[in-house]
């Protein structure tokens, strides 16, 4: 998996789990969309950890060198928006 | 509280910069009807919100239209990398 690809997927799992969560506000009781919710979450922790591994921090406290979260490219710029 | 995540939501890439096209999307950031006051309309709102479901409801729809920032400045500032690149600004 290349790294648009792996971003692709931790962004899927994170818009899930963005929508269980929204729903889960409006319908707090609801276990098995919680359930859904938690899976997605554990997802979204295994692609961060992939991530994060191969092409540095996604948050500042990610990494223990505070000059690996200030490399370039950032989102705004052409490479970073292009992942 | 904010926690940010280096990275977009979704890829942004233009592959035809426009001036015309670049003003109407600054205006989508800040404008009338952009996504920085939608944000903090919402935000704003759930301070009298008096039900708790809404109140998370109201949180949750203005973080949500906050993650939308970067995406009308994200290809502004690439169309404005391309036109200083191209020597037109």
């Amino acid at each position: 998996m290349n790294r648009e690809e792996l971003l692709r997927k931790l962004s899927s799992a994170q818009f899930a789990m963005w929508e269980l969560h929204m729903y889960l506000d409006t319908h707090p009781t609801d276990a098995q969309a919680m359930s859904l919710y938690r899976k997605y979450e554990k997802k979204r922790n295994e692609l961060k950890k992939e991530y994060e591994d191969r092409y540095g921090p996604l948050t500042f406290n990610a990494s223990d060198k505070a000059a690996e979260w200030l490399e370039n490219p950032w989102p705004w710029e052409a490479e970073g928006g292009r992942d | 509280m904010w926690n940010y995540e280096k990275k977009l939501q979704y890829p942004v890439k233009i592959k035809n910069p426009n001036p015309k096209y670049a003003q109407i999307i600054i205006s989508q950031y800040g404008g009338p009807d952009g996504e920085l006051g939608a944000s903090l309309r919402y935000l704003s709102q759930r301070y009298t919100m008096p039900y708790a479901e809404l109140k998370g409801l109201l949180t949750d729809i203005g973080t949500e239209v906050s993650k939308w920032h970067p995406y009308p400045s994200t290809p502004h500032k690439q169309c404005i990398f391309e036109f200083q690149k191209n020597g037109d600004i």
